[in-house]
């Protein structure tokens, strides 16, 4: 067993087209963790988040035969993940007329104020990441949060690495001028802490 | 460095994808300048809060609950693939009347050599006949056919009009009526060997009465022939 899971992902793919169930497993353990992560951002919703990483494996396991080979394994699982998240994306859009938590949001805006909370700056970030236009924030969400790098992100969304490098640069961009104004005040709460986070 | 140059390359900073003189220089200018600090904070603050996202955990039975989907589903996905009809399939569903005709003809002359193969093979039959069994002392009446006599001073337009009525014959006999087209091959049969109507569906049914009863397909033909009319 120890071996097997010191396999490469093209071994495990072999191996899964041979349908052992073995291999899928520790394929399904290697994968399921970061794409868990990665769609969770993109969905803001664990349990639909769940629910396409389900789905993801799925089709890997039925198509696995149609996998070529030529490509790197990651690269497919990512796709399909982020394909099945795009369309629930597109779905909950057609469906969603309103913002629950923008609603809640708005109520209870006086109590926004304390910025010094790590949790409440953590707040604000996956706000201002749902907000990020899609083809930004997977962009984003795989370079930054997945750390992925931008030659496989560019594979899996199928588009040239200047794209990857301009999307995730504008993602940056559209995320700070959404919290920056927040975090002027956040700064002014923790002066000095460019030393503390080792940035000089 | 001004401070416009140096917030463009914060980014790739991050990214590792600076060279060595332009991140000295990013970070010179940045030590002495205070509003692109804050932007590099900003930057950090971000980079780090995003890494500190709480990590949500899959629930304990992911894998279980995938591998009973995958034990218990039917693979729909590879059956909607054999669903859909291939181009080839499209084309032989266009070509399906030429198959349904090419079929029939190939039936019918299965059909006529069957019956030729039976009488070939049927000097039993022809032994049960009164005589010596030989094939040469059958008796059998040749029906009595009344043609008549083409006249000898046929004109151009006659002449025509009988090309016509042979084209009319032909295409009844070769593709309006195969059925016809199996008589005339039974009843030549009948003709040449006899014996053949013990054989025949319709064992009441003389040579001359299924003679006589082929000719009611050929008859309207040649009655027709030139018209438009449907000669049945």
């Amino acid at each position: 067993m120890a071996t097997r899971e010191k396999m490469t992902d093209v071994e495990l793919m072999k191996r899964i087209q041979k349908q052992d169930m073995v291999a899928f497993n520790i394929f399904v353990d290697r994968y399921k963790n970061r794409l868990f992560t990665v769609i969770n951002r993109m969905l803001d919703s664990k349990e639909e988040a769940e629910e396409i990483v389900q789905e993801t494996f799925l089709r890997v396991h039925q198509h696995c035969h149609t996998f070529d080979f030529r490509f790197a394994v990651s690269t497919w699982v990512y796709t399909i993940a982020l394909n099945l998240a795009r369309n629930e994306l597109r779905r909950k859009k057609r469906v969603k007329f309103f913002d629950i938590e923008d609603f809640r949001e708005k109520l209870s805006a006086p109590e926004k104020k304390q910025l010094g909370d790590p949790k409440k700056l953590m707040g604000m970030l996956k706000k201002a990441l749902k907000k990020l236009p899609d083809k930004y924030k997977e962009a984003f969400i795989l370079r930054d949060i997945d750390q992925l790098s931008y030659e496989e992100i560019a594979q899996i969304l199928s588009v040239p690495l200047g794209t990857v490098k301009s999307r995730v640069n504008r993602a940056r961009n559209l995320l700070r001028d959404q919290i920056k104004p927040k975090m002027e005040e956040y700064y002014e709460l923790s002066k000095g802490s460019l030393l503390h986070f080792g940035v000089l | 460095m001004n401070c416009r140059k140096a917030r463009s390359y914060i980014s790739a900073y991050y990214d590792d994808e600076l060279s060595y003189s332009t991140r000295e220089e990013l970070l010179k200018h940045i030590e002495n300048c205070t509003n692109c600090q804050k932007e590099m904070l900003f930057q950090e603050q971000v980079r780090a809060g995003l890494k500190a996202f709480p990590g949500e955990e899959l629930s304990d039975d992911f894998n279980d609950r995938l591998f009973a989907r995958i034990y218990s589903a039917p693979r729909t996905e590879e059956t909607k693939i054999s669903n859909v009809p291939s181009v080839l399939t499209y084309r032989l569903r266009s070509l399906a009347p030429v198959f349904a005709a090419a079929g029939f003809i190939i039936i019918a002359a299965f059909l006529a050599f069957s019956q030729f193969a039976i009488i070939g093979g049927g000097s039993d039959n022809i032994a049960d006949k009164p005589g010596d069994g030989s094939i040469n002392n059958v008796k059998y009446d040749r029906p009595q056919m009344t043609f008549t006599a083409p006249n000898q001073n046929v004109s151009a337009s006659e002449m025509a009009l009988n090309v016509a009525r042979m084209e009319s014959l032909q295409i009844a006999t070769s593709l309006k009526d195969n059925k016809l087209m199996i008589d005339r091959m039974r009843l030549d049969a009948s003709n040449q060997f006899g014996g053949f109507q013990e054989r025949t569906n319709n064992l009441n049914e003389t040579a001359e009465e299924k003679y006589n009863n082929s000719r009611k397909y050929i008859y309207p033909v040649i009655r027709n022939a030139g018209s438009d009319r449907n000669p049945y």
